[in-house]
């Protein structure tokens, strides 16, 4: 499929969150002059000549900063940062599962389904969250909040189940605690009708 | 009949369970760097010897002698520096050791850096934590802030601890791929030879150990290889950490001497298998890329190299994954290799494709009703296909799961 017929397919998606996300992404991203600062120290960690070893923190650090994933335009201005061509960052950015080239929900929840927290359950407590979560359109929940992922080992084997919410871990999971978690989240949202 | 617990006083790992406090201060109340200045003043030579007498082996899945592996590092030069690198990219399923130690005891790691690199002539030390592994990243880096301040030789300018960050990838704990995620491109495994210790990161010598192992190098040279000897059994010298997970009443991670039974280690230690010993199914005894054992292997065994190659399993990184009749062991078995599916590089064709056809293959097989010889001499024939033909030992690892289920099912078609 050619690009543009993509994103506009994109942008009529149901999931208006998503389509906004892409929108929004068609601009042109400028650090400011403290991000600056800061890669220019995460690149004193390697010699001269080697900046490219950024590169893995620099696209944690852009996607930390700005919307939570890594549009094309913003993997342009960390290739442009870090003076290296574009497709090296593409690479990267396909290859490891932590850097997101399409838009996520509010909170990216990773259940780790690994035989540990199989054994003890983690399949129900996916369910669980599921339900709670309600519809999903292009990976994220219609109120744009939540985004569900199956992971692996998450390295929490004595204390599984584990859920993990934008990098916090939470151990020892229940299907209730589950939906609690998921309930708790959905409160703590502005309402958007006043 | 011998105690394998270890007391206190003996521990490498002190604050293990992150009941004490992980600062530098609560280090040194653990007799943490008291000795490091004299070592440090001791000839790089003499370290290395001891840590030979040692019999230290690496933690991290292979099982290699580490002063075999030092022994082979040349002498840096000013244009040619050295790098010793720390795999903290902790990503055997079943095994979370690491994870405690950055979080819990991150001054131990420290120490051993400081040691190691002092013993190889390296000025610049990477640890590499797993990208998921965030809050331990930031501890570490805290208590390396707090180590700079205190210590002369970090102080100084001798030497250089620096965190790279992973992204998410179960390759990059592969050595060769870890250290192309060093130089920021994907994590595919290099050829070798030549080896990483003469041309390794950035084309240079490195060392790259597991942070169990070189905790464990701390400990040996400040409390002497004696100390060291008089822990675990004959040839099995020393402890390690054991994270046993599933079915057990006390999953956890424990420090303990090697060589330890591995009944016992259930029994005595985590509160024994959900439902009592005569429901066990199968144990795996090194994360997901040993093979299983069947429960009378599982009472012979000790958690020992030797002991568990005997049963054409291995220690691995000793992650005990214990299995309950109560648990489907196919169900495992599958998830377990959809896992080695996904995290393939892709780099191999014998791996990329034949793991997605033996994972097929055994999908298909087991939804079956009557398994019969034909389907395991297929599996066994694709498994075949794949052995020995791939750049790295990820494949290896990825078999050894298929081919001792395979084996073990024989008995029962």
């Amino acid at each position: 499929m050619n690009i543009k017929v993509k994103i506009i397919n994109e942008l009529d998606s149901k999931n208006k969150y998503y389509a906004e996300k892409i929108k929004s992404s068609q601009k042109k991203y400028k650090w400011t002059e403290p991000q600056l600062k800061h890669i220019e120290e995460v690149k004193t960690k390697y010699p001269e000549g080697k900046e490219q070893s950024a590169l893995l923190e620099v696209l944690h650090f852009a996607q930390d900063s700005f919307d939570s994933w890594l549009p094309v335009n913003l993997m342009k201005l960390v290739a442009q940062t870090l003076n290296i061509p574009l497709i090296r960052v593409e690479e990267v950015v396909s290859f490891y599962t932590m850097f997101h080239s399409e838009p996520i929900g509010k909170y990216y929840i990773q259940v780790c389904t690994h035989c540990s927290c199989m054994m003890n359950g983690s399949s129900s407590i996916l369910q669980a969250l599921n339900d709670a979560v309600g519809e999903v359109q292009n990976r994220i929940s219609l109120d744009g909040l939540f985004t569900i992922q199956e992971a692996e080992c998450l390295g929490a084997c004595v204390k599984g189940p584990v859920v993990v919410v934008n990098g916090e871990y939470h151990e020892k999971m229940t299907p209730e605690k589950a939906s609690a978690l998921i309930k708790e989240l959905k409160m703590l949202q502005p309402s958007s009708r006043g | 009949m011998k105690d394998f617990s270890v007391n206190t006083q003996n521990k490498v790992f002190k604050n293990l369970d992150g009941t004490l406090g992980w600062s530098i201060e609560d280090h040194k109340t653990r007799g943490g760097y008291s000795e490091l200045s004299k070592v440090l003043k001791r000839k790089p030579q003499d370290i290395l010897e001891e840590l030979t007498k040692s019999n230290l082996r690496g933690k991290g899945g292979a099982g290699f002698p580490t002063a075999v592996k030092w022994s082979h590092m040349p002498n840096s030069t000013e244009d040619k520096p050295n790098y010793l690198v720390c795999n903290a990219d902790e990503g055997e399923p079943g095994t979370c050791k690491d994870r405690y130690i950055m979080r819990n005891d991150p001054h131990v790691l420290i120490e051993g850096l400081i040691i190691s690199a002092f013993c190889l002539g390296v000025k610049t030390v990477y640890i590499y934590v797993r990208g998921e592994y965030q809050f331990e990243a930031e501890r570490l880096q805290q208590a390396i802030d707090q180590a700079k301040e205190e210590l002369d030789y970090l102080k100084n300018g001798k030497l250089d601890i620096f965190i790279h960050r992973g992204a998410g990838s179960y390759i990059c704990g592969e050595e060769t791929a870890l250290l192309e995620s060093i130089e920021g491109k994907i994590g595919l495994p290099r050829t070798r030879p030549p080896f990483p210790v003469k041309m390794g990161l950035y084309g240079y010598p490195t060392i790259i150990n597991n942070v169990e192992t070189l905790s464990q190098v701390g400990a040996i040279i400040t409390r002497g290889v004696n100390w060291w000897k008089s822990l675990g059994s004959p040839n099995h010298n020393g402890t390690k950490i054991f994270t046993i997970s599933g079915d057990v009443n006390n999953p956890q991670n424990i420090e303990l001497q090697m060589g330890i039974p591995l009944k016992e280690l259930i029994e005595k230690h985590c509160g024994g298998v959900k439902g009592g010993w005569n429901n066990l199914q199968a144990i795996i005894p090194g994360g997901t890329s040993s093979g299983i054992l069947t429960p009378s292997e599982a009472e012979q065994a000790n958690m020992s190299f030797e002991s568990l190659s005997q049963f054409n399993t291995s220690m691995g990184t000793g992650g005990v994954i214990v299995i309950s009749k109560d648990s489907d062991l196919k169900e495992i078995l599958l998830r377990i290799m959809e896992f080695y599916r996904k995290e393939s590089c892709g780099q191999c064709p014998p791996c990329r494709e034949g793991i997605a056809w033996l994972c097929d293959e055994i999908k298909h097989s087991l939804e079956k009703e009557d398994l019969g010889m034909a389907d395991l001499e297929r599996i066994t024939t694709i498994s075949n296909k794949i052995k020995g033909k791939t750049i790295c030992a990820f494949t290896d690892g990825a078999l050894q799961p298929v081919n001792s289920f395979v084996d073990k099912l024989r008995d029962f078609v």
